[in-house]
């Protein structure tokens, strides 16, 4: 005699679908908490006045329009922050590249110059900032020091209103190494195919790196291209720890000023606010380079 | 990493089931959920500990070992009090990490805080206002400093204990004195006297300057002197009701004026001066200690300081060289630390109790046997001749003063201690931060820094950048009052 079996409450796809929300489920609490949250309240607080220490008050618009025409400080530090971008970005990619390229090649001891130009990436960044303060330093620094030496008087460097941005991009490069990995990635994984098929049409050095060579990284390029942008809005701390934002608020990046609207003076709100606006720049600016991508990046398997 | 082996792969599967693992990581997730909610104030007291069992409370300072040192002697004096210590961080200029926490309802029990922006946090209700306590215990603000005690209070309400305080001070090089025939027993006592003496005190190579006579942005990286040079030109930096703003008015005006013609003038200009000056942002000597600047404007701190300079032969005077026009005039402002109670504790009584015991010639006691200890292991590596030189910081509780005065100060060598007593001296005219920063002190100790570098860097005149600095402090004390009022 057969006995009929007990219907399973759940068939096996559902409780493999529980199954797998349920191991979500710490990591969703976390992002809900931690990350969405956060991100709806300073929305919300972006509309408020806000001190931290007493109760938030509703005040509509008016921290956007005392920004966009009430505020100095707004206009300038964005003003940096697009200098440093503008300057930083196109020297890092192509810094980038060219050291990856460079440490493509087959020689006795790469692996040694990889990881000496890939150290400075993984240096802290404040104990990195207080070495270059001291390279930088106008007297006895390295930097001045040497061009002495070929009879140039060097700049005052972090003192001065000219020089102290261009330093700070300067220290900033030395840490290029993290892009010049996943540059190093994307060229050794272009197809060796590729290039003997270009020499045997008898395609130059210079032409196998231009229509083989460029094509085939440009996703890569793209890839540190748009992370680079996004973190160069965001620069904040070696400013913070070489210049406070002087000499003359002539490093006083967008970051460093919202950073001392919230936490010094105790303008939350108005910081809230400030950060919507990057963040909408930075998303307008992101989209803008996915838009322009289709005309010079090359995705293999798109157009197989 | 440790292997788990196939045999104890099948017990784990035998012995968990899915569901069992599928309860856990539920009962996990709950845990963490409740973790994540903040217990309210009658939580933290149900949580308290019972009477008899020690009480520990949280205290915030700037972390040293002679603290540590102290704390310890606390500790054992109070049985009933443990204490967990924490690093303030950044505090000068504002103190993010006390507000965020306090905001939060995470402050510690107790917490250090500087004079700077004191009014600015007290009127937003940052701190525990201590009047019960002081008259339920008798303590009698008369015998405190009177200009700290005025800067932690706020419309007639104490809210803080001061602990400690210091001034500006006028250090000069006697042998750069006596090298330039001058009289190495007499500073300057004005402008003119600074102007007639720093070209004399420059020390030449070819058309570069090496030794400076005197530099006004002193000491390097440090961005609030600008206030002393207009005080000493009798400036005030707001109307005595706190309202308005007083940075672009004459006095400080042709203060700026001042300092940037003297660096222009005897300094060899900004380029040289600021890279001369940049060559010590950060070190821990500075250049009157090296003998490269003959006369300075700084802090009485450092009295104690450069005596580790065998080869500095140095005095000083807490009465700051004034300009033609304030002749005669006192002039100098004093800052320093504060105890205060978060206002959301539960423990006040330990919190006060701590305080109490922190102000009192006791801590003067535990820190002094600690600081004198290191200063001697200090003399010794250095192999510096001599009885290490200790001047620990003053307190401004005035019994803790008297203390150091007979255990310490006195001391000294004679001319660290005429030193020290000038500047006790000084701490009777000065005017505390407190006061001077007002409501938008924040934004007024970043007021000065722009103004000052705008002008030395020659962006602006000294008007322009003062009349910025001024626009920015204003409508931050407008809002800092307009909020005050509405609440």
């Amino acid at each position: 005699m057969t006995t009929a079996q007990p219907k399973p409450r759940l068939t096996n796809a559902a409780r493999e679908a529980l199954t797998c929300y349920l191991f979500l489920l710490p990591w969703g609490i976390g992002f809900l908490a931690f990350v969405i949250g956060p991100v709806v309240a300073s929305f919300v607080l972006g509309f408020m006045d806000y001190e931290i220490v007493t109760p938030a008050r509703w005040v509509g618009l008016a921290n956007y329009i005392e920004l966009f025409t009430d505020d100095a400080r707004f206009g300038m530090s964005m003003g940096n922050t697009l200098y440093y971008v503008l300057v930083f970005v196109p020297f890092h990619v192509i810094i980038a590249t060219l050291l990856a390229l460079l440490l493509n090649q087959k020689a006795r001891g790469i692996a040694v110059y990889r990881t000496l130009f890939y150290v400075p990436s993984i240096v802290p960044i404040v104990a990195g900032a207080i070495l270059w303060v001291w390279i930088l330093q106008p007297e006895w620094g390295l930097i001045n020091s040497t061009l002495r030496i070929v009879g140039i008087e060097g700049p005052l460097w972090l003192a001065s209103l000219t020089w102290s941005k261009p330093a700070l991009i300067l220290m900033a490069l030395w840490g290029s190494g993290a892009a010049m990995i996943i540059v190093l990635a994307g060229l050794q994984g272009v197809p060796q195919h590729l290039y003997e098929a270009a020499e045997i049409d008898g395609a130059n050095r210079w032409q196998r790196f231009q229509h083989v060579t460029i094509p085939m990284l440009s996703p890569t390029l793209f890839f540190i291209l748009v992370l680079s942008v996004i973190a160069s809005f965001q620069v904040f701390t070696t400013a913070y720890v070489m210049t406070g934002g002087g000499p003359a608020e002539s490093t006083l990046f967008y970051m460093l000023y919202l950073y001392r609207r919230a936490f010094v003076l105790l303008d939350m709100g108005y910081a809230a606010s400030m950060a919507w606006i990057l963040f909408v720049a930075v998303l307008a600016l992101t989209l803008i380079q996915f838009k322009l991508a289709s005309r010079w990046v090359y995705y293999e398997v798109e157009q197989s | 990493m440790a292997r788990v082996t196939t045999e104890e792969t099948a017990v784990v599967q035998a012995g968990v089931s899915r569901r069992s693992f599928l309860k856990g990581t539920a009962a996990v997730a709950g845990l963490t959920l409740a973790a994540c909610v903040a217990p309210g104030p009658q939580a933290a007291s149900d949580m308290a500990a019972p009477a008899e069992e020690p009480v520990n409370i949280q205290i915030w300072w700037r972390l040293r070992p002679t603290i540590e040192g102290a704390i310890q002697v606390f500790e054992e004096t109070h049985p009933h009090i443990t204490v967990s210590l924490g690093d303030l961080g950044e505090a000068v200029y504002g103190t993010p990490k006390y507000v965020t926490a306090v905001a939060a309802g995470k402050g510690p029990d107790v917490s250090y805080q500087n004079r700077h922006t004191f009014r600015q946090f007290a009127s937003r209700n940052l701190y525990r206002p201590i009047e019960d306590l002081l008259e339920r215990d008798n303590l009698d603000k008369g015998n405190f400093m009177a200009g700290p005690i005025a800067d932690l209070t706020w419309q007639g309400t104490l809210y803080g204990l001061p602990h400690t305080a210091g001034t500006r001070y006028f250090f000069w090089n006697r042998t750069h004195f006596e090298e330039a025939g001058l009289d190495p027993d007499v500073g300057p006592e004005t402008w003119d006297d600074i102007m007639e003496m720093a070209p004399q005190l420059n020390k030449m190579e070819g058309d570069r300057i090496v030794r400076y006579g005197f530099l006004p942005h002193f000491p390097p990286g440090l961005s609030d002197q600008l206030l002393i040079y207009a005080m000493e030109n009798g400036g005030f930096s707001q109307s005595e009701d706190g309202r308005t703003n007083l940075i672009n008015t004459a006095p400080w005006v042709e203060a700026l004026e001042w300092c940037d013609n003297i660096i222009d003038e005897f300094g060899g200009g900004h380029a040289a001066a600021s890279s001369f000056m940049e060559g010590f942002a950060g070190q821990p000597v500075d250049p009157f200690a090296q003998g490269q600047v003959s006369m300075c404007s700084y802090g009485n701190w450092m009295i104690g300081r450069y005596a580790k300079f065998p080869d500095l032969d140095y005095d000083g005077t807490g009465l700051m060289p004034v300009s033609a026009a304030n002749e005669g005039a006192q002039v100098n402002w004093s800052c320093g630390w504060t105890f205060v109670i978060d206002p959301n504790t539960e423990l006040v009584e330990q919190g006060w109790e701590f305080m109490k015991w922190v102000i009192s010639e006791d801590y003067v006691r535990a820190a002094g046997t600690v600081g004198l200890e290191l200063e001697k292991e200090e003399w010794a590596r250095q192999q510096l001749p001599g009885e290490p030189i200790f001047a620990p910081t003053p307190p401004v509780y005035q019994p803790a003063m008297q203390f150091m005065l007979d255990e310490y100060y006195s001391v000294l060598p004679e001319r660290q201690k005429i030193m020290m007593e000038r500047y006790l001296d000084s701490e009777t005219f000065s005017v505390g931060c407190g006061q001077i920063a007002g409501l938008a002190a924040a934004e007024l100790w970043i007021g000065f820094k722009n103004a000052w570098e705008s002008a030395l860097t020659k962006k602006q005149t000294p008007q322009e950048a003062l009349d910025a600095s001024h626009a920015d402090v204003q409508k931050a004390l407008d809002a800092a009052w307009e909020n005050l009022e509405s609440a």
